[in-house]
């Protein structure tokens, strides 16, 4: 299934990008999404950031699951 | 009850059916102690302020800079080189005299952080770096204070309250703070001026929202902003189990080995003497105002706002390093001189001055 993924603060200018759609295979089992993202961006692995699907925060995807969205969400330090 | 003069300064707030007088004494008698008089802090001041909480205490240990007045609108001219916390209280005893304002003018340190907090209802967090962010979170979680986060970066805003009625706190959303260099503040990243504003008014809604017990709070959930995209969207944020935060409940103490070490950025194998060796020439791209100075290495300071002009001033034919406060727009000038100069060798201190202090 295709997949809205939108990265936020810091993560989008590391990986020049600020949302994309990837093509994510149907799960038959759950997927670590951490593993997924890194692999895909390996630049991830420095960096702090939450993952949520559908704006719940989760490291997993369960199969199953009707993804609308997914997002990087890295802390923010300013004020 | 309110006095005349009262009801006169607040009698918008009192034709709302929400607030009406008894929203307007609650907001009265509540206590705010916001931490940061910067981007975010001035906005939250002047709106709590002018909304009539009755008692704030304002926590900054800086002074007013040129470069604050961008978006730091308590300020002007006449504020430069003095106590922000002051100043702003100047402005606020004007805005609304009614106000009882304290200022803490050595900021919020780990030493005072639970006596300060103590004394007030609720807190919020305005502050620019992750050691405070995480100290201002894990006294209010001993204190058992509800905390109104605001974070923002470039163009880009995070909005949430924390620890209300045992909700999430901030270490359920990020449990420890980042390690890496990629860590930055407006100082190095740069900020829309006008972003603060919108953040710290979203803070200061919320603010007012927990004391009047109108609307839905931002509890368990995070806001996002984003300025150039015109998006808000809200997550929510699940309450997680923890082992550190569970101790601060029983210990009900800061430790100070839990604030310094997290923003430490990655780990730099260089020492003094091995840069020495590996490169002939360093160029530091920091202000000349910015310090520790790196004498040691004898280097080139072109600050990052001249580079431009000046990038013919390095030989190209020796192995350079370029370094800067974090290793960030160290990054940005090499790329730059790579653009200008045909380099041998050229590499980025990562971590920059504040990893390679560490080592020394």
């Amino acid at each position: 299934m295709s997949t809205n993924v939108v990265y936020y603060g810091m993560i989008s200018e590391k990986l020049d990008c600020s949302s994309e759609t990837i093509l994510l295979e149907s799960p038959t089992e759950e997927i670590n999404l951490r593993d997924l993202f890194e692999e895909k961006y390996p630049e991830l692995k420095d960096l702090s950031y939450q993952i949520a699907v559908n704006q719940e925060f989760t490291e997993t995807l369960a199969s199953g699951i009707e993804v609308s969205e997914i997002a990087l969400l890295p802390p923010f330090a300013g004020g | 009850m309110l006095t005349a003069e009262e009801k006169e300064i607040y009698s918008r707030h009192l034709l709302l059916e929400e607030v009406g007088l008894e929203g307007q004494l609650k907001l009265k008698n509540a206590r705010v102690l916001v931490i940061g008089a910067g981007g975010l802090g001035c906005p939250v001041l002047q709106y709590i302020c002018a909304a009539g909480i009755g008692t704030i205490g304002i926590a900054d240990h800086d002074t007013v800079d040129k470069s604050n007045l961008q978006r730091q609108i308590l300020f002007g001219y006449s504020s430069l080189g003095k106590s922000k916390a002051l100043e702003a209280k100047k402005r606020l005893s004007d805005l609304n005299p009614t106000t009882k304002i304290t200022t803490y003018t050595d900021g919020i340190t780990i030493e005072n952080a639970l006596d300060i907090i103590d004394l007030y209802d609720a807190v919020v967090d305005c502050t620019d770096n992750y050691q405070t962010r995480y100290l201002v979170n894990d006294a209010c979680i001993i204190l058992n204070k509800p905390l109104i986060y605001g974070a923002i970066h470039k163009f880009e805003g995070q909005v949430a309250i924390f620890n209300y009625k045992n909700g999430p706190s901030y270490r359920c959303l990020y449990p420890d703070a980042p390690k890496q260099a990629s860590i930055s503040n407006c100082a190095e990243s740069g900020v829309i001026g006008v972003l603060p504003g919108i953040v710290g008014s979203l803070q200061a809604n919320e603010v007012i929202k927990l004391f009047t017990g109108i609307g839905e709070l931002l509890s368990g959930k995070i806001l996002l902003y984003h300025g150039l995209k015109n998006t808000v969207d809200t997550f929510s944020i699940p309450k997680r189990k923890s082992d550190f935060t569970d101790q601060l409940k029983i210990e009900k103490k800061l430790h100070s080995e839990n604030y310094q070490i997290v923003c430490n950025p990655i780990e730099v194998q260089l020492d003094l003497k091995e840069i020495k060796q590996q490169y002939r020439q360093v160029l530091d791209v920091r202000e000349i105002h910015e310090s520790p100075e790196v004498t040691l290495l004898n280097p080139i300071r072109i600050p990052m706002s001249e580079i431009e002009q000046r990038f013919h001033e390095l030989d190209p034919s020796l192995e350079t390093l370029v370094l800067c406060q974090s290793g960030i727009r160290s990054k940005k000038a090499i790329e730059f001189l790579k653009t200008k100069l045909e380099i041998k060798k050229i590499d980025n201190l990562e971590g920059g001055v504040n990893a390679l202090h560490l080592t020394q």
